[in-house]
């Protein structure tokens, strides 16, 4: 009982330090806003320059993969369900699947693929200016 | 196109005697007159009696990189009045300070050309969209073609063309890009041309003073090296065959008249400048000693580019092509030397070639040497033109035109000279298919600097032979020509890697192609957007990733790459690149006995992950 008592006691303080991260409730406004790529299945981001846009009902992808100069831009239509992210591209596609979404402290942004489990992790920040200014192919 | 044609090759020339000639490098050719190109050991130690003025002229601060290239051992050499060539040549063979020499060649010019008249009927005719104002850019199906049969051709194929418009999106040029003409006289009054033409700003025009102290009096746009004076393009023998090369580069665009061009800028002072360095000129004398110089001038005062539509003869290898046009051979490594790098988006400068019109199953010399860029010509069919030389030595196709089939390659031609008097004018022949390649590599050259990127002389080569549109599906069956019926087959895979695309240029330059691969399961890479369109019929000699690469993507099965794709297993998430080596054109790389094709090398950036879907979208 002694040893209960004393887990207790000990993982407080954790406890205590995660409730001060607050995992909000996911809604439509919270998602709303500009989030850039930080990691994806713990790997850092690195090469990978991804800045989304979540608006009403629609949203906007700038992706800068590897070396190249310029971004490419997608956009497309989003939904959320239930805490579930889905959408799909302008010319109709699926995205590759959907999302369980969370956000932390309004600021990060989780998404759990549902069926593959991949995790990537974005921050909400403005998107700089010359991510939209050297737009190369728009899709 | 324009030929230098000699009919001499790289066997020892024999005296009368019988005895050989061990110094000499070529064969007399007959020649009775001109100059010896003679190698000096000690060139401070030239004997008594021989008048020999500096082949290369020196530039200050060069003298190292000259030296390097023996520039400062060659020596032209007159022979004294009353000499034979063959009495000269029995002199040097008995001098130890003479390595070898070369005996003059005589060289003419065999020449493509099509008397046609510009007809209203033909420039209002043609349904495609203007993007530049020019109003024969609507002629210009090499730039922009809709298939219109009725002013192409009943064979016109829409997309013959290399994709100009969408790059012109990006860039239409960068006048600090210099493009040499190594050719005729560009006429450098020409209204469409004169604002694009290179302006040696040290020199004051018509003074007859060297105001610059460069060895060339009045060089204000280029030198004129086979009369050793002013540019000319009005002479009797003139073709006008520079301008119309010049103009495919350059013309200016956006001008509201005549045509437009590949690198012409887009009508505020931005186009890519033309620097003409005349190797023919009039009833002139041409010889390789003009070419030498032109070359290592184009490299000492700015040019980045060498455009060369003009053949060398019948060599039959490398080695056979070094040995018997030794100054020639070094100015060309002269100017591709990083050392003299004239852009500072590229270690190095680029030289482009034309392949010849012989319709020979090999290039010709100097353009089938494996270092350089070397052109084959297509028609508006989408098929290799009728002419076109192919095979051994041939690098990658570019449009040329046809005149069987309709309207050639309109440019800008010297109206003096011109049947019709006009400043414009069709020709075809890989003597224009060859500067469209130039301008697009002058085209890639402004958007790297444009984007602060920089590259290697081989990896900006490997964009340009690797941005191309696909050629071999389309080699089946037969193509009717002048002289029969030509067996498409016979081209397959000898044409180089595919016919040249200016948007895919400029989007190489950009950076890495970039593919998604789906961690945990093999996929077959289609190479199409690294290798170009023709992936499948490109000869990859080696695949190669780092080891740290290799544990980032968790890659431990070999990499494969079979009818054109990369097979790929990456077992954890991460990114890597992979760089291929392959062999533009044919199946075996060029080396000094063998001709061949030349290596080229890309890389691919791929990332694993789990989550793949339809699109390269992110989600």
């Amino acid at each position: 009982m002694k040893k209960i008592i004393y887990a207790i006691i000990m993982s407080l303080p954790l406890l205590l330090a995660s409730c001060n991260k607050e995992n909000q409730p996911l809604s439509t406004d919270s998602l709303k806003g500009t989030w850039n790529l930080e990691q994806i299945d713990g790997i850092p981001a690195g090469e990978l320059s991804v800045w989304m846009e979540f608006s009403d009902k629609t949203f906007d992808i700038y992706q800068r993969l590897g070396n190249k100069v310029s971004y490419e831009h997608y956009s497309g239509t989003w939904s959320l369900v239930k805490g579930v992210l889905s959408g799909s591209y302008s010319d109709g596609k699926p995205w590759a699947s959907s999302y369980n979404a969370t956000i932390t402290d309004g600021v990060q942004l989780k998404l759990e693929a549902v069926g593959n489990g991949e995790v990537s992790t974005y921050r909400k920040s403005n998107i700089p200016s010359e991510v939209r200014e050297t737009i190369i192919s728009e899709k | 196109m324009a030929l230098l044609v000699l009919s001499c090759t790289g066997e020892p020339f024999e005296a009368q005697n019988g005895s050989a000639f061990s110094k000499a490098v070529n064969s007399a050719c007959g020649e009775a007159d001109g100059q010896m190109l003679v190698r000096f050991s000690d060139p401070t130690a030239i004997p008594d009696g021989i008048v020999a003025e500096r082949l290369f002229s020196s530039v200050k601060g060069k003298e190292t990189i000259e030296k390097k290239y023996g520039m400062d051992q060659w020596y032209a050499v007159t022979p004294p009045d009353g000499m034979e060539m063959s009495e000269l040549a029995t002199k040097l063979e008995a001098e130890p300070n003479v390595i070898c020499y070369e005996f003059p060649n005589r060289l003419v010019r065999p020449f493509v050309k099509d008397e046609i008249e510009l007809h209203e009927e033909i420039m209002t005719k043609a349904a495609s969209p203007v993007t530049m104002n020019d109003p024969l850019f609507k002629s210009q199906w090499f730039l922009y073609n809709n298939g219109d049969k009725n002013t192409f051709g009943s064979t016109n194929v829409a997309g013959t063309d290399v994709d100009i418009r969408d790059a012109w999106r990006l860039t239409a040029g960068d006048p600090s890009i210099i493009v040499a003409i190594v050719d005729e006289g560009v006429k450098t009054t020409h209204p469409d041309l004169a604002a694009n033409m290179w302006v040696n700003s040290g020199e004051i025009p018509g003074n007859g003073i060297d105001d610059d102290n460069n060895g060339y009096v009045d060089d204000v746009h280029g030198y004129n090296f086979a009369a050793d004076g002013e540019i000319s393009w009005g002479l009797q023998g003139d073709e006008g065959h520079g301008t119309h090369v010049a103009g495919l580069v350059a013309a200016v665009n956006n001008n509201g008249i005549g045509v437009s061009s590949v690198a012409g800028g887009s009508g505020n002072g931005d186009g890519v400048r033309l620097m003409s360095c005349q190797i023919f000129s009039g009833a002139a004398r041409n010889d390789n000693a003009a070419v030498a110089r032109a070359i290592k001038y184009a490299a000492d005062n700015g040019a980045s580019v060498l455009q060369c539509s003009f053949g060398l003869g019948s060599y039959y290898s490398d080695k056979a092509f070094s040995e018997s046009l030794s100054p020639v051979k070094t100015a060309y490594d002269y100017f591709r030397d990083p050392a003299n790098a004239n852009c500072s988006a590229v270690d190095g400068n680029i030289v482009v070639i034309s392949a010849g019109n012989s319709h020979n199953s090999r290039a010709e010399y100097p353009g089938a040497y494996r270092d350089y860029i070397c052109v084959s010509a297509i028609s508006q069919d989408n098929l290799p033109a009728w002419y076109t030389n192919y095979g051994d030595g041939v690098n990658i196709a570019s449009p040329g035109g046809d005149n069987t089939l309709g309207l050639t390659m309109l440019s800008t031609v010297v109206s003096e000279s011109d049947a019709n008097k006009s400043d414009y004018g069709f020709m075809h022949g890989t003597s224009m298919a060859t500067p469209v390649v130039s301008g697009i590599a002058a085209l890639g050259l402004s958007y790297a600097k444009k984007l602060g990127r920089h590259f290697s002389r081989d990896e900006f080569e490997s964009i340009i032979l690797s941005s191309v549109n696909p050629l071999e599906s389309g080699l089946q069956g037969t193509k009717n020509t002048p002289s029969g019926t030509m067996d498409l087959a016979r081209f397959k895979g000898k044409m180089g890697t595919g016919v040249i695309d200016a948007w895919k240029v400029l989007m190489n330059i950009e950076g890495v192609p970039f593919v998604t691969v789906k961690t945990g399961e093999n996929t077959d890479i289609d190479l199409c957007s690294l290798l170009g369109g023709d992936a499948e019929h490109i000869t990859v000699t080696s695949v190669e990733i780092s080891s740290a690469d290799k544990n980032a993507v968790g890659i431990s099965r070999e990499l494969t790459v079979h009818d054109g794709k990369l097979s790929v297993l990456c077992e954890k998430v991460g990114c890597a690149r992979i760089t291929l080596k392959a062999i533009a054109g044919g199946d075996k790389l060029g080396t000094e006995t063998d001709m061949g094709g030349k290596e080229f090398s890309r890389t691919i950036s791929i990332v694993s992950r789990q989550n793949v879907g339809q699109t390269n979208g992110w989600l």
